[in-house]
């Protein structure tokens, strides 16, 4: 490889990855501060065992609901801007939700089971209410930006793969650790 | 595609995955000790984790292209596949330095007590920059299974590198968290 072309091709990376993983950073910085709210208020035993895996399944099928939206905007299965809604209420949403709803529960039985596995004293009700809650709230609010997002860069006439995926991963940390920050300070108030 | 054969395809890998997530957690779970004597740990871990994964994804992507171009001998031009990791490396460094004085900053404008700052800083960028080093050795290992195969790389680098950064990433941070600040 020629010495120039590693030279530029390096300082290329380098600029561009760099503040995009800076912004990345700062966003999840929020999620951070979500979570460490929920660790402080310790009302729910264990739930730090369920985070990584809730977190894991948000952004993975966020990222695959984007790519689907994204490769159907490419091979021209919009069409006008009104199609998009129905192609939303489509497959790709319907797949979306019936994942979320099993891998969810399946992701709060397996973490109540590591947890008791530990000798925390988790509640298997709490651990698959807080899984399935969270998820399919993140999953609505979430898939509906995402949407937002690929008309958004339609119009603006950027390419939706390079903009929705990166953004949209990042935000549905940020968005599951507020839901569930949100249903632990309800319990919280409920059990007070 | 419908989606019921969508939910088929996809199922198997999420089950897998998300079961290796939960022993991330129950990593967590176990350095509760650590978190609380310093809760700014919690803090950093989310954009920790995500930045081991984006930056691992991004080597892995750039090293897929590089093998569909030139082969799966490609694995054996060592001075190329440096000349790929050397770029990400330095970003890693700089984003990593970065996060903790970050975070460091958002503690004091909160008004939470802080870790001493070269043990903290050191302890977020010796961990990242070896959760992105182990990534990359196994980003090459199954770029070059993958192609050997016949399989699509592609298919594979994404799920098994994000599931990689949530595990070893939170182990790494963790325990070398506790050797530097103690705890």
């Amino acid at each position: 490889m020629p010495l120039a072309s590693t030279r530029s091709e390096f300082l290329e990376v380098f600029k561009e990855l760099t503040p995009v993983l800076l912004v990345g950073g700062v966003l999840q910085l929020l999620t951070g501060l979500l979570l460490k709210s929920i660790f402080l208020l310790a009302t729910t035993p264990g739930i730090l065992v369920m985070l990584p895996a809730l977190m894991n399944l948000r952004g993975a099928l966020e990222a695959e609901f984007a790519a689907r939206l994204g490769t159907a905007y490419h091979i021209g299965a919009f069409g006008k801007g009104s199609q998009l809604l129905k192609h939303f209420a489509s497959n790709d949403l319907k797949a979306s939700i019936a994942m979320t709803a099993i891998l969810s529960v399946y992701a709060g039985v397996v973490s109540f089971a590591a947890a008791t596995a530990m000798g925390v004293g988790a509640s298997l009700y709490m651990f698959v209410l807080i899984a399935f809650v969270s998820s399919m709230a993140g999953t609505i609010i979430v898939s509906s930006l995402s949407v937002a997002m690929v008309k958004l860069s339609i119009r603006r006439r950027l390419d939706p793969d390079n903009v929705t995926i990166p953004v949209m991963t990042a935000f549905s940390d940020a968005v599951l650790a507020l839901v569930v920050f949100i249903i632990v300070m309800i319990f919280w108030r409920v059990l007070a | 595609m419908s989606w019921r054969s969508i939910v088929i395809q996809s199922l198997p890998l999420f089950l897998v995955t998300l079961a290796l997530s939960v022993f991330a957690g129950a990593f967590i779970e176990r350095s509760l000790a650590s978190i609380s004597k310093y809760p700014i740990l919690i803090l950093v871990l989310p954009a920790f984790i995500g930045g081991c994964g984006n930056i691992s994804n991004v080597f892995a992507a750039r090293l897929t292209s590089a093998f569909y171009f030139e082969g799966a001998q490609f694995v054996k031009e060592r001075k190329a596949i440096l000349a790929k990791a050397a770029p990400i490396l330095l970003s890693a460094g700089v984003f990593f330095f970065v996060l903790a004085l970050i975070a460091l900053g958002a503690e004091s404008v909160l008004g939470f007590s802080l870790p001493p700052l070269a043990p903290f800083v050191g302890s977020v960028l010796v961990s990242g920059l070896a959760t992105i080093t182990l990534g990359i050795i196994v980003s090459i290992l199954v770029a070059w299974r993958s192609f050997k195969r016949r399989l699509d790389p592609d298919n594979f680098e994404a799920p098994i590198l994000s599931t990689f950064s949530d595990l070893v990433g939170v182990m790494v941070f963790l325990n070398v968290s506790r050797v530097l600040l103690g705890g």
